[in-house]
């Protein structure tokens, strides 16, 4: 029983004048990552209390799970086949049926591949991490013209809504790829990035936090050509979908966990398609063929997220990450890495290519 | 359907739930979280976070507490990690308020148009109260909390709250004094 001394202190005109300003509500965006991520949860694992349930759903449980089983082969078959040239590599979702052998087997093989390349150290978290910004993180100890592009960028930034409108989801890449694949997209988040301005998408669990931000194509232009790029190669990676990619192990120091990655096990769906991610060792064929100077070369190769790393609890590094995508297209990225002794997977959908926007020119 | 059914529901694979649950209370919640850290991109960040929470905790999830306690209670919790991460937790969590304090302010009465205007000043005022003061008024008219749930969610007594909450009320018509 409530008591006067279980009352609330009130104010009858200030509660009425608080419920007219009552008008902030999260964005669509944000509604349909939240609903997609527990519509996908409820779906992905095993039910531990069901208010409704009723005898049917033993058997019919079991039907489903023939059916679907006869379904994932099937598919699986498929995506084996290459695409675009490239057979992709085929990854077991569920790390609790992934055997230990497997994994040793694959940690040796990450541990082969990481010592034939020669990677920039990691940064080590200082007490204040520093800020962040899209070009600060992209330039790392290089030289760069900040203060000239600054002001640009403000102009470029201004422009992320016209981005985010041009860019529609194609929900059937989505919608194909979970029915496929269950895959946990629980702990993905999204929305703008405070320092950037522009849209991002984040995974983040009890090991992990990855952070995707668009990177509009003239930031990539003026990045590379100030690094030695010409105009005409810069436009090649200005023509691809970038991404400014913020890393960290985030185990507890009570509990720490090493993380190994390895990109060249991600995978990229989109329009139907499974592919690869666009490493620094695929763009460095490519400036060969090209005579692309070394300084650019070295430019490049540091400005992008190393193809494989390991952290340690408190790590992060970032740089870019490429996808050999048209601008403005909609796709479903599916990670993978190695902690806490297992391969863990996410798969983040609907993340938006930035679209190729002018900044206005600069007022007198 | 109360929210307790709801979730209970969502436990058992039911989405639909989830989704009116979550449209039933996101606009409360957003607002909670928006007022408090005074930040769009940090509220939308955070309101994800919450939510994600919920869905991660269903298969834990016991009805055994209100779910609007439980779900301001894991807002209460992120906004809290914020301040920690961004420097530390502020002043005004650990302030003791004096009892005494006398309800010597009233607004006049206006028009219509007026009262919009009000109600957007009403907003200036409230990002200027103390956080703990502002988190008190902003579950009081957001959450429909009773006291004792406002407590268990900032993880205080209930007089604190109710010390807060006089306090925020007199600073925001100070405030909204003399205004129009």
């Amino acid at each position: 029983m409530n008591t006067e001394d279980d009352k609330l202190p009130h104010d009858e005109q200030l509660s009425s004048l608080y419920n007219r300003a009552k008008h902030d509500i999260p964005s669509e965006q944000i509604d349909e990552a939240i609903l997609s991520a527990a519509k996908r949860d409820t779906s992905t694992y095993s039910l531990p209390y069901n208010p409704f349930s009723n005898n049917w759903r033993i058997p019919a449980s079991l039907a489903a799970v023939l059916v679907l089983s006869f379904g994932i082969v099937t598919l699986m078959e498929n995506d084996l086949s290459p695409v675009n040239g490239v057979t992709p590599h085929v990854i077991v979702e569920d790390a609790l049926i992934q055997k230990p052998s497997s994994i040793a087997k694959e940690q040796a093989s990450l541990a082969k591949a990481r010592s034939k390349m020669a990677t920039p150290p990691l940064h080590k978290p200082a007490t204040t991490e520093p800020a962040i910004s899209t070009d600060a993180a992209t330039s790392k100890g290089l030289f760069t013209s900040k203060a000239k592009e600054t002001k640009r960028n403000e102009k470029l930034v201004s422009k992320k809504k016209q981005a985010s409108q041009r860019t529609k989801p194609e929900m059937a890449d989505t919608l194909s790829l979970s029915a496929a694949m269950p895959i946990s997209t629980v702990g993905i988040t999204t929305g703008t990035d405070e320092q950037a301005g522009l849209p991002y998408w984040q995974y983040k669990d009890e090991g992990l936090s990855i952070r995707f931000i668009q990177r509009l194509p003239d930031q990539t232009r003026g990045y590379f050509i100030g690094r030695g790029f010409s105009a005409e190669h810069a436009e090649l990676i200005a023509q691809s979908c970038v991404f400014q990619t913020i890393f960290k192990n985030i185990s507890d120091k009570n509990t720490p966990s090493e993380i190994i990655y390895n990109m060249q096990n991600w995978l990229v769906h989109h329009n139907g398609k499974t592919g690869e991610m666009k490493t620094r060792e695929k763009w460095s064929t490519q400036w060969q063929q090209l005579n692309i100077a070394t300084p650019a070369k070295l430019a490049f190769e540091w400005g992008l997220l190393p193809t494989t790393q390991d952290y340690q609890a408190g790590d992060y590094n970032w740089g870019m990450a490429i996808f050999d995508l048209p601008l403005a297209s909609s796709f479903t990225l599916q990670l993978n890495w190695q902690q806490f002794g297992e391969q863990r997977n996410v798969t983040i959908p609907n993340m938006q290519c930035a679209a190729d926007i002018h900044a206005d020119p600069e007022s007198p | 359907m109360n929210d307790e059914t709801l979730m209970l529901a969502y436990c058992g694979g039911n989405a639909t739930a989830f989704e009116n649950l979550y449209n039933r209370h996101k606009g409360s919640v957003y607002r909670y979280l928006k007022r408090q850290c005074g930040n769009e991109a940090t509220a939308d960040e955070l309101f994800q976070e919450v939510w994600i929470n919920i869905v991660k905790a269903r298969t834990r999830y016991k009805a055994s507490a209100k779910f609007t306690t439980w779900l301001y209670h894991i807002a209460h919790n992120r906004l809290i990690d914020h301040y920690r991460k961004n420097s530390r937790l502020p002043d005004s969590y650990q302030e003791e308020l004096p009892d005494d304090i006398e309800d010597t302010f009233s607004i006049d009465p206006v028009s219509d148009i007026n009262r919009d205007r009000q109600a957007e000043k009403l907003l200036d005022c409230i990002a200027q109260l103390p956080e703990a003061q502002r988190e008190s008024f902003l579950l009081k008219e957001e959450s429909g909390l009773s006291l004792l749930d406002i407590a268990e969610v900032a993880g205080t007594s209930r007089e604190t709250v109710k010390s807060r909450l006089r306090y925020a009320l007199n600073a925001l018509r100070r405030c909204l004094r003399g205004l129009l």
